[in-house]
């Protein structure tokens, strides 16, 4: 049979000639499958009632389509390692655990060293079992994310000598000599970040991070009560590649024991309350290659925040909620010739993250110097601002957290701004940063609508939909959370209709993650009921 | 208008044979999102009809359906607005939205034909689709066989236990 088909030619043209020269089979194959979603439908519209209501089409039922024959002739199995390889990049580590579970053949492909390089075990509690049942994957893992205190011990237990990254969220409960221990396990280390409220680690353990890990550029550790003098110096004595330092939510650091952190780019002491700023100021502008700041939360003086300014490769300080900034009487005025972006509640935050972030600012600056030179000088402003980003979301997920009514004009704009960034740190934050500020009353787990309609009308919804689409468990939990709770309010719910939201947290309410279940169930709950009791519901969803 | 119109393109057209033996003519920059089909035209030029032995008619028209596009998403035209990116990501996610025996096809073309983009894109679906799903609902909706024996299995399960905590 010989048959010509042209593409191309005329829109319309083109598309009456496809359907006269589809193949016969094709057609068959696509009568099947309508006939299979007719059917999906009638049967999932009763229990779809929220799906009805808001006027979106119901969640097809993708498994009915799989009884036809049709799939006899797909040999999946025989598929390139590669692409099947690829397929399991894509999955989180419970729908590879289920992939892998398929067939001998993939099996051995789920255990492949590549796709164990980085593994976020928040969702679970480390326990010897599960430790041992993992021990064996992760001779090659890079990358560990785990949420309490009370896990750290179980690290050492995966046997991962390699890791180079370790974050810990929740980490209240961890203690000196567990994360001693920890550390001194895993000499390779390169960034250590351990969140809110590591109130038990003191100064004692920042010392044997530093004599443990000769590698770290990136260390954060928030809520040490007192961080001394001698771990300061001990961690630049040791740790000659430290870039990045963090010490969030202190009490007291010694501001002046920064006299050797020439290697020292980025520091954020965002939230520490007892900082001598004049002490601070003088040391700090002294940093011969400090290019990033973070003094949010703090009571930074203005005389102060002009004395830092001076610093000789600065370019950017965050300083949002800084309460003896934005009260004086004389507005701060910043000398305009510096190249330094400073963020704050009284200067254009999105304008000065379009200067830092925008990529086209590094080509000019870049076209402008030296050829050998540009690719570091883009690289080191790509820094600079994937670390704004970095300290950016968490400032702002504070600043919701304690429902400052500062919370900037320009808030909603900034979290919408960093849910887009490339990192999934920033982009999870951002959304439960979203979640937690248009809740503006804890006790009655009230919606503002005000700001939750501007949440709307700036493309929020999108944003959030599509992070929820993210095959990463955090991202997915965080955005669900920020739609169910948009969603008390009637017009937003409309809209997360309108987009598509409810098939999408449909298939997240399938999720054995239980945190990302929970939240998606509460956003299909805040669409489908009536407004006394979305209030009701959002209340539980806080907790 | 579309893209054929334009007037600086050169009308170059190329003639590819499916397994099946259909003949498609497209314009050279369709055939060019395929990295196979554009060093087999820098060898032998386009006078010479490409047979494409292991893609069938239906899976080729396809593949092609989706290179016609993405090549006019490339054309830039001032009396029409560009095609933006949310209307390619609509239009590509209406094009996987087929069987699942498709897909696979269109894999293997994907792979064969070398288009990056159209293999991300369905690998992209076809996660979509096993997202969420056990073990046994994959093999029911990728019609696989369950090859492993009742030690195997129980083996398995021991193994893949913490991630289902």
């Amino acid at each position: 049979m010989q048959m010509t088909q042209i593409i191309g030619g005329a829109a319309d043209d083109m598309s009456n000639k496809r359907r006269r020269n589809v193949n016969v089979a094709v057609d068959d194959q696509e009568q099947q499958q309508a006939v299979v979603y007719k059917k999906a439908r009638i049967t999932s519209s009763p229990t779809s009632s929220a799906a009805s209501t808001c006027g979106a089409p119901a969640v097809p039922a993708t498994e009915s389509g799989v009884e036809s024959d049709a799939g006899r002739d797909a040999h999946w199995t025989s598929l390139p390692d590669e692409t099947v390889l690829g397929l399991f990049n894509l999955l989180n580590h419970r729908d590879r655990a289920s992939l892998a579970s398929v067939c001998k053949g993939w099996q051995v492909l789920g255990s492949s060293p590549s796709l164990w390089n980085s593994l976020d075990l928040r969702s679970h509690s480390l326990n010897s079992e599960m430790v041992s049942a993992l021990a064996g994957r992760c001779s090659n893992l890079e990358a560990l994310k785990f949420r309490r205190g009370a896990s750290a011990s179980s690290i050492v237990g995966l046997q991962a000598k390699g890791l180079r990254e370790l974050s810990g969220d929740c980490c209240s409960q961890l203690s000196d000599a567990t994360l001693s221990m920890v550390v001194a396990r895993h000499a390779n280390l390169e960034s250590l970040l351990l969140g809110s409220d590591c109130e038990r680690v003191t100064s004692e353990a920042l010392k044997v991070i530093a004599v443990c890990c000769p590698k770290l550029r990136r260390l954060c550790v928030s809520g040490v009560l007192k961080v001394e003098r001698d771990a300061i110096q001990a961690l630049f004595q040791h740790c000659k590649g430290l870039t990045e330092l963090g010490f969030l939510d202190s009490h007291t650091i010694d501001e002046g024991a920064f006299g050797g952190a020439s290697s020292l780019r980025f520091l954020s002491v965002a939230g520490c309350r007892c900082i001598v700023w004049s002490t601070a100021a003088h040391w700090w502008s002294k940093l011969p290659n400090l290019a990033g700041l973070d003094v949010s939360r703090t009571d930074i003086t203005p005389t102060a925040l002009m004395q830092v300014l001076a610093g000789p490769e600065l370019r950017v300080v965050c300083a949002l909620n800084c309460p003896v900034l934005e009260e004086g009487s004389n507005p701060v005025t910043l000398p305009s010739s510096k190249k330094t972006v400073v963020l704050a509640r009284f200067t254009d935050v999105m304008e000065g993250l379009d200067a830092l972030l925008s990529p086209s600012n590094w080509k000019e600056e870049a076209g402008s110097c030296a050829r050998s030179r540009c690719g570091g000088r883009a690289r080191a402003d790509s820094e600079v601002a994937k670390w704004t980003e970095w300290m950016l979301s968490h400032a702002v997920l504070k600043i919701a957290e304690c429902n400052a009514p500062s919370l900037l004009k320009q808030g909603i704009a900034m979290m919408l701004r960093l849910v887009q960034s490339a990192q999934e740190d920033v982009q999870e934050r951002a959304a439960s940063a979203l979640a937690t500020f248009v809740v503006v009353d804890d006790e009655n787990a009230t919606v503002d609508s005000a700001r939750a309609e501007a949440v709307m009308n700036g493309g929020g919804i999108a944003l959030l939909l599509g992070l929820a689409k993210s095959c990463r468990e955090g991202v997915q939990s965080e955005a669900a959370k920020a739609i169910a709770n948009l969603s008390v309010n009637t017009e937003v719910a409309k809209r997360v209709a309108l987009e598509g939201g409810i098939s999408i947290l449909a298939g997240l309410a399938r999720s054995r993650n239980r945190w990302v279940a929970e939240e998606a169930a509460g956003g299909l709950w805040n669409l489908s009921v009536g407004e006394e009791h979305k209030v009701r519901r959002c209340g539980w969803q806080l907790r | 208008m579309h893209f054929q119109g334009s007037p600086n393109m050169a009308e170059k057209r190329v003639k590819l044979i499916s397994s099946d033996n259909d003949e498609f003519e497209v314009d050279e920059a369709v055939a060019f999102e395929s990295e196979t089909l554009r060093n087999m035209i820098q060898d032998t030029g386009t006078n010479v009809p490409i047979s494409i032995p292991n893609v069938s008619s239906d899976i080729l028209a396809k593949v092609l359906e989706y290179c016609s596009y993405h090549a006019e998403t490339m054309e830039t035209h001032d009396d029409k607005p560009p095609i933006t990116d949310a209307q390619i990501r609509e239009w590509d996610a209406d094009f996987v939205d087929v069987h699942p025996a498709t897909l696979y096809s269109l894999i293997l073309a994907a792979n064969y034909l070398n288009i990056k983009n159209l293999l991300d894109l369905i690998c992209q679906a076809v996660a979509n689709n096993i997202r969420g799903k056990t073990a046994v609902e994959i093999r029911k909706i990728l019609h696989i066989q369950d090859d492993f024996t009742y030690e195997e299995e129980m083996e398995i399960r021991r193994e893949t236990k913490w991630a289902f905590d």
